[in-house]
């Protein structure tokens, strides 16, 4: 490795550790009082190394979110090579929202952190659509791919499902989150839903 | 002694009273619950510090009269425009599809849902909120279902619970993606009507003229 490779793995390591940590801070007390001196101190590093990485706390908000969907969709990806069913896959990455695993509700806490400072930010705004395009787009590849596998009937419309599936999981994700459907409700919903929009023998889902 | 509110009462009072709320609704959807500052409320408001003071004892009071005022004026709203809608899967259909609608009173009726669902994930005021209001919506819903399953529009084998968190679940995510201009009116409504196809097997006779306008 040339020094300069070295120092920008470095580089990269610490905006990676600077974005992890902003995530959780948001996910623990959310971003609307996000100081950026907080998160330079439960990161480590200076504030002025943040304020040289972040310009403003909206770039650090808004990359902590981009951050960790990328970071969410590799590991995705990695669980999704190891179904061997394609509609398997399907269900996978819906009802994975719906997990109680921690990295999720951050998830969940950031999302809805970016949503409500879309509709006055255009860089929150486009980020967000950008993001929410992908989860669709993703969610309508795999129910292509189960229907090129035999699994799902071809008569669907793979975009529209994606789009009223993902919808579905938006809605009954928010109530999960805050405790007012539980888990278990929300899945059989959630695989009901499946069922009807993607013409399958409900008893067909294990 | 707690400091206690007080409502007006006389015509001039009521009105102030009203528009006091309506700023505030409007504030808190622009600046947050938290970020909403009475001072900006009773300038945008038109009226003195003390005025706002006297007629409303602390912020959070503020606040939640907003909210219950807010959801008091869409209730009358929907109702009033539902009036002569008889057929009750037309009227839940109506009545979801009024929601996605481009209408000030809708923006601000998701800008607040979303600040509402913000805030819930950090403060027990706001979740006791999100979650009264996704209760009275759910049970909104299952009502209508059950009133067709009554007059036989519907099968009695759908099961009223599971089929309203079906109906209802994706118009939260419809509404926030109209609201950002992602989603089509129109593939909003075929999202709608295929959802109430699957669920009831019908979308009911179409709303009398002007119920409904996109």
């Amino acid at each position: 490795m040339t020094n300069q490779s070295v120092s920008a793995s470095i580089d990269l390591d610490r905006r990676s550790q600077i974005l992890e940590c902003t995530c959780s801070v948001i996910a623990r007390d959310g971003a609307e009082g996000l100081r950026m001196a907080a998160v330079a101190r439960e990161a480590g590093v200076s504030s002025a190394l943040l304020h040289y990485y972040y310009a403003t706390r909206e770039d650090l908000i808004r990359l902590a979110f981009e951050y960790h969907e990328t970071r969410e969709t590799a590991r995705g990806e990695e669980r999704l090579a190891a179904i061997d069913d394609p509609l398997e896959r399907v269900r996978d990455v819906l009802l994975r929202e719906l997990s109680d695993e921690e990295v999720v509700r951050e998830g969940w806490v950031l999302w809805s952190e970016m949503s409500r400072t879309a509709i006055f930010r255009d860089d929150f705004r486009a980020s967000v659509a950008d993001r929410s395009a992908r989860w669709v787009g993703l969610v309508a590849n795999l129910i292509a791919a189960a229907q090129d596998a035999g699994r799902i009937p071809s008569s669907i419309d793979s975009v529209s499902a994606a789009l009223r599936l993902t919808a579905m999981v938006d809605g009954i994700g928010g109530h999960v989150i805050v405790g007012s459907l539980s888990r278990a409700e929300a899945r059989r919903t959630l695989d009901i839903a499946m069922a009807e929009m993607l013409h399958l023998d409900p008893d067909g889902l294990a | 002694m707690a400091k206690v509110s007080i409502a007006p009462t006389g015509k001039v009072g009521e009105d102030t009273y009203a528009r006091i709320l309506q700023t505030t609704a409007w504030a808190i959807a622009r600046d947050g619950i938290k970020g909403m500052r009475m001072s900006h409320v009773a300038a945008e408001a038109g009226v003195s510090n003390a005025l706002l003071h006297y007629y409303f004892a602390s912020r959070e009071e503020l606040v939640s009269l907003a909210f219950d005022a807010f959801y008091a004026r869409e209730s009358d709203r929907f109702r009033q425009r539902l009036a002569g809608v008889t057929h009750p899967v037309t009227r839940l259909r109506a009545e979801l599809l009024m929601s996605l609608e481009d209408h000030p009173d809708n923006r601000l009726d998701w800008m607040l849902w979303l600040e509402v669902a913000r805030d819930a994930m950090h403060d027990e005021r706001s979740r006791a909120l999100y979650q009264e209001k996704q209760r009275i919506w759910v049970e909104d819903v299952m009502g209508q279902i059950q009133a067709a399953k009554d007059t036989k529009v519907v099968p009695a084998s759908v099961d009223t619970r599971s089929a309203a968190l079906r109906l209802m679940a994706p118009m939260e995510g419809f509404g926030w993606y109209v609201l950002l201009g992602q989603v089509e009116w129109s593939e909003a409504v075929a999202c709608i009507d295929q959802a109430f196809m699957s669920e009831l097997g019908t979308v009911g006779p179409p709303p009398p003229k002007g119920v409904v306008h996109p």
